[in-house]
């Protein structure tokens, strides 16, 4: 996920970041910036 | 850089928040912090141009670059020089150790990861507390700590050409679905293998 080779890297981790906030929130927890 | 070993180990030493728990039920996610950012400006160019590898070190193509002497440097754990490097990628004795390098402003060499494991004790277990007290003991125990699988694991480099020192204490690393190795796999009381047919003298620098 991270990857894609490293050539949009910004965006990939922004995508991460989406996927992995909803599985806190979906696994309960209390998810903060 | 792959999800299981090298993302954390990038991201988690710039101490970027992707999974920083404060509480059993509390989590903090951003992606956006300033410690994920300057992360991606470093490792986005070095895997556009193939430098960083993306695959995970037990992957058969990466074992296959790794034992065509093709790595320079890697973040790993303790334990894998004696259950990764040794066992898969047929270069015993060509690695050495380094401190971990530190971003900007960091106080220490916080990795980030695959540096240890995790204990649970089942709710439902017949004795929480005695498994409890067990799993503490291991943990925090100096004189387990001191006696821990493949520590110390900063032993100088032997010299090149030279054979490697004989192997200190050690028993396993974390990694799951490797065989543990036991007391057969150690040399024994006079320093030989003699007597153990899969035992080895030889040892492999993390």
């Amino acid at each position: 996920v991270i990857a894609d080779k490293g050539k949009n890297i910004d965006a990939a981790l922004t995508s991460f970041g989406e996927r992995i906030t909803q599985a806190a929130q979906a696994a309960g927890y209390t998810v903060s910036k | 850089v792959s999800g299981r070993y090298g993302t954390d180990a990038y991201y988690g030493s710039s101490g970027c928040p992707l999974n920083a728990s404060s509480s059993p039920t509390e989590v903090k996610i951003n992606v956006t912090d300033p410690a994920c950012a300057r992360v991606n400006a470093v490792i986005g160019p070095l895997m556009a141009n193939g430098t960083l590898s993306t695959l995970d070190p037990f992957d058969a193509n990466y074992v296959k670059t790794v034992s065509g002497g093709k790595l320079l440097a890697a973040i790993m754990p303790s334990w894998f020089g004696a259950y990764g490097i040794k066992p898969n990628y047929k270069k015993n004795g060509d690695y050495a150790v380094a401190a971990m390098p530190t971003w900007a402003g960091a106080s220490d060499t916080t990795s980030g990861a695959v540096g240890g494991g995790l204990w649970l004790v089942s709710a439902t277990s017949g004795n929480v507390k005695a498994a409890t007290d067990f799993v503490k003991a291991l943990t925090t125990d100096e004189k387990i700590l001191v006696a821990g699988a493949t520590y110390p694991a900063h032993a100088p480099a032997p010299p090149r050409g030279s054979r490697p020192p004989a192997p200190t204490r050690g028993t396993p690393g974390p990694r799951p679905g490797v065989r543990r190795p036991g007391r057969q796999d150690q040399p024994d009381a006079r320093g030989t293998c003699a007597t153990r047919p899969s035992c080895s003298t030889r040892t492999t620098p993390p």
